[in-house]
């Protein structure tokens, strides 16, 4: 093996560890994207004493077949770019489930060292692992380890870096009859100029006896349709047809039982795990109540309810002040600076645009927050338990359901918060009816219309607005899955952690993380719609903020009679919608301004120049019609396509206008349009 | 099917099973192989409410197995 290490990838199961362990690592630097292609999370960081070390965090898996997209991107990783070593995070509390993934590593040929993490947990339930015997039989060094609790990572770290990494010869014998036939692929191969150390042999061979012939397109191995390739699939084919006179069962089964026997060979010289499938752990008792057949649903709803009343609670009073700070800001920056176009543009354009972006921070820091204490505590699985019954028949999976409820908080996190998400499918519907969800956003131009309006009815309609959505949301999902992402969901398989203390660290390093990405990401995007949306009111320079004679008035006047049929064909109605884009409470602002009335007398007018009607047809088109800036940054981010961005702009303006068009019209067909 | 054999989404809450049987596609099987039930595995079911997941104990870790999976897999009970 080369004698330096240069890129190290973490892998492990989920519920590991591992993702602390990464943070220990790496510290808080990290750098988080998606894998190309897919919507996978990627984590990359360096090593916090010697930073010319990358750093690698694998989507956490149970194998590296290609069963789910996770498992693919984790395989080609360590499969193609070679990393200079993995490290295998371990569950010591389950040595048994966790070698499984192990045994694939140390099949693929790679430098593998082991941290068995958890040790104290371990400990707790009077596990006991003979860690020398163990790495003696593996061939891999093993240090034991604590994540949460920094122990060992300098142990592991030196043993990662050591000068002369052992040469992993790891084979489990699979019995004469399968061996021969390896020895013949791996023979097939050499033949055709295939040879180690730069392909893994034996691996191959092993690959093609469970059929996956497109094993060699992606070790780039060798051409599948040149003579060589065709010769070696023919050999793997007449393996396999030799062995399926011996065994009645499908080879791939075989060779994943076999490996289940060498594990359970393993585990007994070197552990004396008593049989915990037969105790009730503290977490099981915990469930007894939370996962309840009558009460763990609403137990869900309770818990999602607190959390978000704490949530706005906290970020609510801290919005105002940042409004205000920046409003103190824009003011000064507009006494400092003469120049009037100058200091417009610094004024409503640039401080707006960051007073913008900033006041999202608080609501993402605590939903983010809240969203990693329930993932760390091990409550958002059980949470995905309970919703699953309901969510697949929406085509999805249960834990769609978390960004889903964020979504009613604000569109933004909850989109970001996707990424939790297994299956991409799942993950591309969620994203695409999150913005049916009624954000906090939203509530200033109900409040406005019903205001003006629905005084006594103002609990009913704010009512109707959000179940349309709901419902609309449904539709949608369905139609999606339908349509646009067809197949099953993939069944749920899911594991539900011991209920844990949340670390402090692991908590602070995800919310952190999370708030960088919207900043980088998200940020650009509102600030460009902020500035755009000025220069839009501003221009030609030296007309009235907005007004008939200014672009955006232009404009307004230009697709008004869009609006027509929907009872609000105005050049204000468009504007305010046009200008609502930048964020969705600007429409109440924009009113204000246009109407030349100010945010106070604002009701008196709109109760004089529209009608109940027209009014709960813009609250409908308010609700649906394309997400705000923040979202579409959000979507673009998190997509990793313009396409899918523009088609959301696209469905929602349509299904937006499709709605308001069958209230308005059917209202007056109703008679309700005085 | 023999005598005591059932499905997995027909067992009560509080029995151990072993796995008897796969019905359903290849990749199924040899995802829930990959997670460690083979044919001869022990499982003890802790929960299941006639409709939703299942959820297993497997030897010391807690799965929830979707309902139309547990549709696909024959149990015999032990106990």
């Amino acid at each position: 093996m080369s004698t330096e290490v240069k890129v190290i990838a973490l892998a492990g199961n989920p519920n590991t560890g591992k993702t602390s362990l990464f943070n220990c690592l790496t510290g808080a630097k990290q750098r988080v994207g998606n894998w190309p292609g897919v919507t996978v999370e990627k984590k990359e960081g360096v090593l916090l004493n010697n930073k010319q070390i990358k750093v690698v965090d694998l989507p956490g898996i149970y194998s590296l077949g290609a069963h789910t997209e996770d498992e693919l991107v984790a395989r080609n990783f360590i499969l193609v770019e070679k990393p200079d070593l993995v490290i295998n995070v371990v569950n010591a509390t389950n040595l048994q489930h966790n070698l499984y993934l192990t045994l694939q590593l140390l099949e693929m040929g790679v430098p593998v060292v082991m941290a068995l993490n958890m040790m104290d947990e371990a400990q707790k339930n009077k596990i006991k692992i003979n860690i020398p015997q163990l790495s003696a039989l593996l061939g891999i060094p093993i240090i034991p380890t604590i994540a949460r609790t920094n122990k060992g990572i300098k142990e592991l770290v030196k043993a990662s870096l050591r000068q002369e990494m052992p040469v992993n010869n790891f084979a489990i014998d699979y019995g004469m009859i399968i061996e021969t036939e390896i020895k013949n692929l791996e023979k097939a191969l050499r033949s055709v100029g295939i040879s180690e150390p730069s392909s893994p042999l034996r691996f191959i061979a092993l690959k093609l006896l469970e059929g996956e012939q497109n094993i060699l397109k992606t070790l780039n191995v060798c051409e599948v349709n040149s003579p060589g390739g065709e010769a070696v699939l023919a050999a793997g084919r007449q393996s396999i047809e030799n062995l399926r006179k011996t065994f009645q069962e499908n080879l791939t089964t075989i060779l994943i039982e076999k490996k289940y026997e060498y594990i359970e060979n393993i585990l007994q010289q070197v552990s004396n795990a008593p049989d915990t499938s037969n105790l009730y752990t503290v977490s099981d008792k915990i469930d007894k109540i939370m996962l309840n057949k009558y009460m763990g649903l609403p137990l869900f709803f309770l818990t999602m309810l607190i959390v978000f009343k704490l949530t706005f609670a906290v970020s609510g009073p801290l919005e105002v002040c940042l409004e205000a700070f920046f409003a103190w800001l824009g003011n000064i920056a507009g006494t400092l600076i003469t120049n009037k176009l100058l200091s417009s543009f610094l004024v409503e354009g640039l401080i707006g645009g960051l007073g913008a972006i900033i006041v999202f921070l608080p609501i993402i820091l605590c939903l983010f927050l809240a969203i990693s204490l329930l993932e760390n505590s091990g409550y958002m699985a059980r949470g995905a338990y309970l919703m699953d019954r309901f969510m697949r028949n929406l085509g999805l999976e249960g834990k769609a359901v978390i960004p889903l409820l964020v979504g009613f908080g604000c569109n933004v996190p909850a989109i970001l918060s996707t990424r939790t998400l297994q299956n991409s499918r799942d993950k591309m519907i969620t994203m695409l009816i999150i913005p049916l969800m009624s954000c906090g956003a939203r509530l200033p131009v109900y409040a406005l219309f019903v205001g003006a309006f629905f005084r006594q009815y103002q609990g009913l309609v704010l009512f109707s607005l959000y179940l349309l959505g709901i419902i609309l949301a449904i539709i949608m999902a369905k139609i999606f899955r339908r349509y646009l992402f067809p197949g099953e969901a993939s069944p749920l398989l899911l594991e539900l952690p011991p209920y844990r203390l949340p670390s402090l660290k692991d908590t602070v390093i995800q919310m952190g993380e999370k708030s960088s990405s919207f900043f980088k990401k998200v940020g650009t995007i509102i600030l460009c719609a902020v500035i755009l949306a000025w220069a839009l009111s501003n221009f030609p320079w030296g007309v009235e903020y907005a007004g008939p004679d200014s672009l955006m008035g232009k404009l307004g006047a230009l697709i008004a009679p869009i609006f027509e049929p929907l009872g609000f064909g105005t050049r204000e109605a468009a504007s305010a919608l046009l200008l609502g884009v930048v964020a969705k409470e600007v429409v109440v602002s924009t009113f204000g301004v246009l109407y030349g009335t100010g945010q106070e007398g604002l009701i008196t007018v709109i109760s004089q120049q529209w009608t109940a009607l027209s009014a709960y047809s813009f609250m409908v088109m308010t609700l649906i019609y394309i997400p705000c800036a923040g979202v579409i940054g959000a979507l673009k981010a998190e997509t990793g396509s313009w396409k899918w961005t523009i088609f959301t702009i696209l469905y929602t303006f349509a299904l937006g206008w499709l709605m308001a068009f069958l209230v308005y019209q059917g209202g007056l067909m109703l008679g309700l349009g005085i | 099917m023999a005598e005591k054999e059932m499905m997995l989404a027909s067992t009560m809450a509080g029995s151990t099973v072993v796995v008897k049987k796969f019905g359903g596609g290849i990749s199924l099987k040899t995802r829930l192989n990959e997670m460690g039930i083979n044919c001869g595995t022990e499982l003890k079911v802790m929960r299941n409410d006639g409709w939703g997941p299942v959820l297993i104990a497997l030897s010391g870790s807690r799965l929830a197995l979707g309902r139309t999976m547990t549709g696909k897999i024959v149990v015999e009970k032990i106990n």
